[in-house]
C-alpha cells in the first residue's frame, strides 16, 4: 500500500513570515552575505559533515539527518563551491525549521524500516516538501530588501556605462547579484521573480 | 571546572570560543575538516602524539598551564586506548536523511541505499 504524507500547507507568503523571523532571531546585524555557516553552528547548534562522494557517487549535496543533528555536506562543495555550499546549508535549515513534525513523527527504529520510508515517500508530496525548502533557501539568502536595494545600484551603475538594452542590463544586474549575496544566478533570477521583476 | 564532557565535545567547545566555523578553523590551520569533524563527534580517538595535542591546545587558544590547559590533557589521555566509536544501528538511523534531493531528481535505487548506509556508517 502506497505511504500517504500530508504535506503542510505553506505557501510563498507564510514562507517569506518564517524566513523573516528567522533572520530577525538569527541574523540581527542585517548584513549580506547572510553567515549561514556561522548560523548553522553557532545559533542552531548542528554539526556540519563532509563526506566525501555524496555528490559524485549519490547525486546529492547534502541532507539534514533523521534527528535534526547535523547537515551532511559533499566534501567538494564543502571546500570550493562556495554559493552551492551556502545555498544546501539554507535548504536544509529549510527542512529543520519547516518540516520539524516530519522529523519528529519519522523517526526510524531501523535501517530497514529507514529503507522502506525512502523507497515509499510519494514522489508529489516529496516535491512539495523540497519546493518549501527551496523557498525558504532563497529568501533567508537574498533578502528583499537588500535585493531591491542593490538591484537598483548595479542597474544605475550598468546605465552610467552607457549600455541601454535593458535584457543586458539586466543579465549584468543578476551577475553582480549573485556575487553580493554569494549565490547563484538562478537563485537571484527566482528571487526576482518572486517579487515580480521580469527576467 | 569542567567535568563530564569528552573530548571531542571539550575541543569543539573550545573550536566555537575562537569564533570560527569547522571550516574556517581548518582553513586557517590546514587541518583536514573530515578528520576534525570525527574527532569532535568521538568518532575518531584523540591523537597520541603530545606534540599535535599542543599543537592543538594552542590553535584553541588554551593557556598554557591554565585548568583548561591540562583538562584537554587529561581528556585526551583519559581516551587514549579507546577503540573508535562504533555506531549501533540507533545511531545510523539518527544520521540518516528523511528528505534529499538528488540534483536529477531521482530516486536512489536500492544498491545506492545501501552505499549510502555505508558510507554514513565510516564517517
Amino acid at each position: 500500500m502506497a505511504m500517504r504524507i500530508k504535506v503542510p500547507f505553506k505557501d510563498h507568503d507564510y514562507i517569506e513570515v518564517v524566513a523573516e523571523n528567522f533572520l530577525r532571531k538569527n541574523h540581527s546585524k542585517d548584513t549580506y552575505p547572510v553567515p549561514i555557516e556561522e548560523i548553522v553552528e553557532f545559533n542552531l547548534g548542528l554539526d556540519i559533515i563532509p563526506l566525501p562522494g555524496l555528490h559524485k557517487t549519490f547525486d546529492i549535496d547534502g541532507f539534514l539527518s533523521s534527528d535534526r543533528t547535523s547537515i551532511s555536506i559533499d566534501e567538494s562543495v564543502y571546500q570550493s563551491r562556495p554559493g552551492r555550499y551556502r545555498f544546501t546549508l539554507a535548504h536544509e535549515v529549510g527542512h529543520f525549521i519547516l518540516h520539524k513534525d516530519l522529523y519528529g513523527e519519522n523517526f526510524f527504529k531501523s535501517i530497514e524500516r529507514w529503507k522502506r520510508f525512502i523507497e515509499q515517500f510519494p514522489e508529489k508530496e516529496y516535491s512539495w516538501f523540497e519546493w518549501q525548502a527551496y523557498e525558504f533557501a532563497g529568501l533567508i539568502l537574498v533578502p528583499a530588501r537588500h535585493l531591491d536595494k542593490r538591484l537598483k545600484y548595479h542597474i544605475r551603475q550598468i546605465k552610467a556605462l552607457g549600455i541601454k538594452n535593458e535584457d543586458v542590463v539586466l543579465d549584468r544586474a543578476i551577475e553582480l547579484l549573485a556575487k553580493d549575496f554569494v549565490v547563484s544566478q538562478e537563485v537571484i533570477r527566482r528571487r526576482l521573480n518572486n517579487l515580480k521583476i521580469s527576467t | 571546572m569542567e567535568t563530564k564532557k569528552t573530548f571531542g565535545e571539550f575541543f569543539k567547545e573550545k573550536r566555537m570560543n575562537t569564533g570560527l566555523t569547522l571550516r574556517h578553523f581548518c582553513e586557517k590551520h590546514n587541518l583536514d575538516a573530515g578528520n576534525m569533524s570525527k574527532m569532535e563527534r568521538g568518532i575518531s580517538q584523540p591523537p597520541k602524539s603530545e606534540e599535535l595535542l599542543k599543537k592543538y591546545a594552542k590553535l584553541l587558544k588554551l593557556e598554557e598551564g591554565s585548568d583548561n590547559w591540562y583538562l584537554f590533557f587529561d581528556l585526551a589521555a583519559a581516551e587514549t586506548g579507546r577503540l573508535p566509536k562504533e555506531l549501533v544501528e540507533k545511531d545510523i538511523v539518527a544520521r540518516m536523511p528523511v528528505l534529499f534531493r538528488t540534483i536529477r531528481r531521482k530516486k536512489l535505487s536500492k544498491d545506492k541505499l545501501d552505499k549510502l548506509i555505508k558510507l554514513i556508517k565510516e564517517s
